[in-house]
């Protein structure tokens, strides 16, 4: 599906950026469940973190199912190609910016001594992570919602 | 390698962590399902006082309170009048001994001491003599600052506190003088139950009272501030013409311990005073002698 060495082609790439993100989303948010189910943030807290957790893995989700969605239908797989240095940045920027959402959750201990300074932490976190958050989505938007095909080999 | 195949590895690499998470999870959740009396002591989080407010009534057992058969227990407390000591100077040392609460804040755990002895196994014979016992033993146990307050027929000495575990024993420092749990280290076993299972931190502030006098103590507990004050807002050191006052007969030497829960699960800077007045508390209180014994006092003052 490989067009030489520069491009990928669009399904793929959008395959792979759907696992990607879709794996982490729920690995993410059974932690993030499991923390609150057993204890490990107390239930007044609870509320703040999730409002804290949605908001950053909703939007992007939500793009990739829709898209997802509308061509689960299409008879033919799409000749579209993209970039793969585009590919690799899009794919790479969703890591490092799941790995932050991650980290900040997994690594809680060691950034606040309980789940309320932890909560403070997580909305100055928001000063970083909406700008990474801003750029994810600009470019997995236009690589998911782009209808543009290519010709194959063109 | 052909890309189809990456993607079918990140597949099934993302769906082995997804099991390796629920395992892990799905084992914590049997871990703390433990059967009750196969573990240590360990504390549950129950209905557990608040730092503030009035304690409703005493309780029996262990606590029972020390009234004479004269006296009911339900009567409200009074606050008693501070008799001065059997002493001319006396009123000197209410001057520099500030008084220690009384009747006494109630407490997670009381017990009357043995008698104590001297460090050449005599009999103490003043109020120095015990001190000199009691600081003696806080000294070996690593206790740094002590404060002296002056109590009805005798005077009180409160240590610092420290941060032990669930069993009672003292916390290595510099956690023992923290105020916060320790954190694990990173990906060892318990920084991930941590993740889960919020970690409490027990906190315990011990007061030797040295008196004559028989006390009950008063339905309501210290707050965390007050009790971490104690150590501070006291006298350094005894005074001299209270140190050379002769003991009376029938002088007890009670150690009250006041034991504080935090978890790290909401705000640890929220402090619980463990408390058998607790009614229907599931909060297992370890004894005025356990504390003692695993604070390592007990031996530091020779009692066996």
């Amino acid at each position: 599906m490989t067009n030489g060495a520069s491009t990928v082609a669009l399904d793929q790439a959008r395959n792979n950026l759907a696992s990607l993100w879709l794996i982490a989303a729920v690995v993410i948010v059974i932690v993030v469940a499991a923390e609150t189910m057993f204890g490990g943030i107390d239930q007044s807290h609870a509320q703040s973190v999730w409002e804290w957790l949605l908001p950053t893995l909703t939007p992007t989700v939500g793009i990739i199912l829709s898209t997802l969605s509308r061509t689960a239908f299409q008879s033919s797989p799409s000749r579209a190609m993209v970039r793969k240095t585009y590919y690799r940045v899009a794919f790479w920027l969703s890591v490092f910016y799941l790995a932050l959402i991650l980290a900040s959750i997994v690594f809680r201990q060691s950034i606040a001594d309980d789940t309320a300074a932890w909560l403070s932490n997580l909305q100055t976190s928001n000063l970083w992570l909406a700008p990474i958050q801003g750029f994810v989505a600009l470019v997995l938007g236009i690589l998911f919602t782009s209808a543009k095909h290519h010709p194959e080999g063109k | 390698m052909p890309f189809a195949q990456k993607r079918k590895i990140l597949n099934y690499l993302a769906i082995f962590l997804i099991a390796v998470i629920l395992a892990c999870i799905a084992g914590l959740w049997l871990l703390t399902r433990t059967v009750p009396g196969s573990a240590p002591p360990s504390r549950s989080e129950g209905n557990m006082a608040p730092l503030e407010g009035p304690r409703p009534q005493q309780s029996e057992g262990s606590m029972a309170p020390l009234h004479p058969p004269s006296q009911k227990p339900s009567e409200p407390e009074k606050p008693a009048p501070i008799p001065s000591l059997p002493s001319p100077t006396a009123p000197q040392q209410a001057e520099v001994l500030p008084q220690f609460p009384w009747p006494p804040p109630q407490a997670s755990a009381r017990t009357v001491l043995p008698a104590l002895q001297t460090a050449g196994g005599a009999s103490p014979k003043t109020f120095g003599d015990i001190d000199a016992v009691l600081s003696s033993a806080l000294l070996q146990t690593g206790y740094g600052d002590k404060g002296y307050y002056a109590v009805p027929g005798g005077f009180a000495v409160a240590a610092r506190m420290e941060q032990i575990y669930a069993n009672g024993r003292s916390m290595p420092p510099p956690a023992r003088f923290s105020l916060s749990p320790p954190v694990p280290p990173v990906f060892s076993l318990d920084y991930f139950k941590g993740l889960f299972i919020a970690r409490n931190g027990y906190f315990r502030v011990v007061v030797f009272i040295v008196s004559g006098q028989p006390f009950t103590l008063s339905p309501s507990g210290p707050s965390e501030a007050e009790a971490t004050g104690w150590p501070h807002g006291g006298a350094n050191a005894l005074p001299i013409a209270v140190a050379s006052m002769p003991l009376a007969t029938g002088y007890d030497v009670t150690a009250l311990i006041y034991e504080f829960q935090n978890s790290t699960a909401g705000d640890s800077r929220k402090f619980i005073l463990l408390s058998p007045q607790d009614q229907g508390s599931t909060v297992v209180l370890l004894s005025g002698i356990d504390h003692l014994r695993q604070s390592g006092l007990w031996d530091a003052l020779g009692l066996r």
